[in-house]
């Protein structure tokens, strides 16, 4: 029988009952020092972000290059048209009338901070994305009902199959499973 | 009481400052009866801002709830309770009409025909007697919503909210009207001419955001002490923040709307009230106000962290706080001859220090009169909570 290599392991998933025994597991496990670290849970849970450490995303910053980017294009491309490509004198004003290109600049801003946000999200989350390693967990099927995951990744620098086992196993999860990175490897 | 500490401060300089403004305009008065009507009523409605805001703002808390609104409550009312006093500092106004209100001169009348079609809405009688209606509607809504709340920390009836609200629905439907005609009457008759449907909401609109700027510093300082430590959390410096920046937009969607119908019509009956804010340095201080009351805040209002460090809240609304009274000088300066050229008027300062010492100090004082925190009994458990958790 082959086995299984350290990379060909996704990492260990871990299954609780509620979300206090959830919130407490990510608080050990950040404690411990892991960081390679995602939760799964059928509603929101207050304070696990924190408890995981995750950090701000950084969306925030991708949407106000987009808001940005729009105006300077909704400003640019009015000008351009209306000065240089095509200068039409329209009810005797300057050719420059800015007051005029200023709703076209709003809407430009939102559409092209929306298309930041929608597009920006499905980047750091890298999306569309059919398949997960973590679907490999046995039941994860109830992460979308009533089922509450706890992952650590292999490549957490932290991560012994050993301890990593032990420590999740003493936060309460009622079943921890070493998951394969795809599902036809040996478990 | 320690919780006071900060309010005998304000107090001490609020009184000296506030008597020493007033007196400095009543000398102005006997000096030069037309600066000072001008320098008043930019002082005034600085200030009157203030009193006319809070009541909007209750009026919208009990209405939507929220703890940004609990923590602010008795802030709220304390301010609005000065309605009185204000309506009472306006009484200058009346006297100074013909100062201001170019309708009320009679060789004006005769040779203006568009102002003699507009002579059943604007004369001086009809003048007093909508300024006497304002009073009354936001006097009786001011005390009954903070007559009733203190009501309701005694006998802690939830019912009372209930109460508040039912006041609330249709107080801030009349509240609109009276300021919107209100505005019309004080400010957009100035200049009897011309009109903009807009225009009471601006009014509105400022007077909010006015409020919240000041509330976010009120709050930075009483969140330092009990009994509001604790209370006031980072998540409601967050809302003041957020409350702020979207009142900074609307007010400058508002008046780039207003500006953008009147540029597009470029017709002369409506362009002419632009048109003497664009000569006499007034297109610089047009772009400075623009600066300073739109692009600053915006982008220190946008950003997550300038908000929910209160420290830092406190100083940008403070320094927005004091810019706004930029757009009063805007609205009402340059519609006189003598002040058709960007000016600073020391009578100006004297009302606006004057109004506003006597405001603080008034206000600091009625603070004093209702427990800091109200009682309502939908946040006040969890109020509780975090002060144990801190």
């Amino acid at each position: 029988m082959k086995q299984p290599t350290a990379n060909s392991m996704y990492g260990m998933v871990a299954e609780f009952h509620d979300t206090e025994t959830l919130l407490k597991a990510a608080n050990l496990v950040r404690e411990a020092g892991y960081t390679a670290t995602d939760a799964f849970s059928p509603i929101p849970v207050h304070g696990l972000v924190e408890a995981l450490g995750i950090r701000r995303s950084r969306l925030a910053g991708i949407v106000l290059c987009g808001g940005l980017a729009g105006a300077a294009t909704g400003f640019a491309l009015q000008t351009y048209l209306s000065v240089f490509q095509y200068p039409h004198v329209v009810s005797g004003r300057p050719l420059f009338s800015w007051p005029s290109f200023v709703p076209i600049i709003f809407e430009l801003t939102i559409l092209f901070s929306a298309f930041a946000a929608v597009f920006g999200m499905f980047g750091l989350n890298g999306l569309p994305k059919p398949y997960d390693p973590v679907f490999n967990t046995p039941g994860f099927n109830r992460a979308s009902t009533d089922g509450f995951f706890l992952c650590i990744q292999s490549n957490d620098p932290k991560y012994d199959p050993a301890a990593t086992r032990a420590l999740l196993e003493k936060a309460g999860a009622v079943q921890v499973t070493e998951v394969a990175k795809h599902p036809d490897d040996p478990e | 009481m320690e919780s006071h500490v900060d309010l005998k401060k304000l107090k001490s300089i609020a009184l000296p400052v506030g008597v020493i403004g007033l007196a400095a305009s009543a000398y102005g008065y006997t000096q030069n009866h037309d600066a000072f009507a001008v320098s008043w009523l930019m002082g005034w409605t600085f200030w009157f801002f203030l009193t006319l805001g809070s009541l909007g703002w209750l009026m919208i808390y009990h209405l939507t709830s929220g703890r940004w609104g609990f923590v602010l409550q008795r802030p709220f009312e304390a301010a609005a309770r000065l309605m009185p006093a204000m309506l009472l500092l306006f009484v200058p106004v009346l006297f100074s009409m013909h100062s201001l209100y170019e309708w009320t001169h009679e060789h004006v009348i005769a040779h203006d025909e568009l102002v003699q079609h507009k002579l059943p809405y604007l004369n001086p009688t009809g003048f007093y007697i909508r300024f006497g209606v304002y009073a009354v509607i936001w006097t009786v809504l001011a005390f009954a919503l903070s007559n009733l709340s203190r009501r309701a920390d005694a006998n802690g009836n939830p019912e009372t909210v209930r109460k508040l609200r039912v006041i609330s629905a249709p107080g801030i439907l009349i509240y609109s009207l009276a300021a919107t005609f209100a505005s019309f009457d004080w400010y957009m008759s100035l200049e009897p001419h011309w009109f903009s449907s807009i225009y009471g909401a601006i009014f509105m609109v400022s007077g909010g955001l006015l409020t919240m700027l000041f509330m976010a510093v009120l709050a930075h300082h009483l969140a330092q002490r009990e009994p509001m430590k604790g209370v006031i959390t980072t998540q409601q410096f967050h809302d003041f923040g957020n409350w702020c920046f979207a009142f900074t937009i609307l007010w400058t969607y508002m008046n780039f709307v207003q500006f953008l119908i009147i540029w597009s019509g470029n017709l002369y009956e409506e362009t002419f009230w632009y048109m003497k804010r664009a000569k006499g340095g007034w297109i610089e201080f047009s772009a400075v106000m623009s600066i300073m009351l739109f692009f600053v805040p915006f982008f220190l209002f946008l950003f997550r962290n300038n908000k929910r460090n209160s420290k830092v809240l406190a100083s940008i609304a403070l320094v927005i706080f004091v810019a706004r009274y930029l757009e009063v000088q805007w609205m009402i300066a340059p519609t006189f001859a003598f002040r058709a050229d960007v000016a600073f008027h020391w009578m100006d300062l004297a009302a606006v220090a004057g109004i506003g010492g006597l405001w603080l100090w008034l206000f600091a004082n009625g603070l004093k009169k209702a427990p800091l925190l109200s009682g309502d009994a939908r946040f006040v458990e969890f109020a509780k909570g975090d002060k144990a958790g801190h």
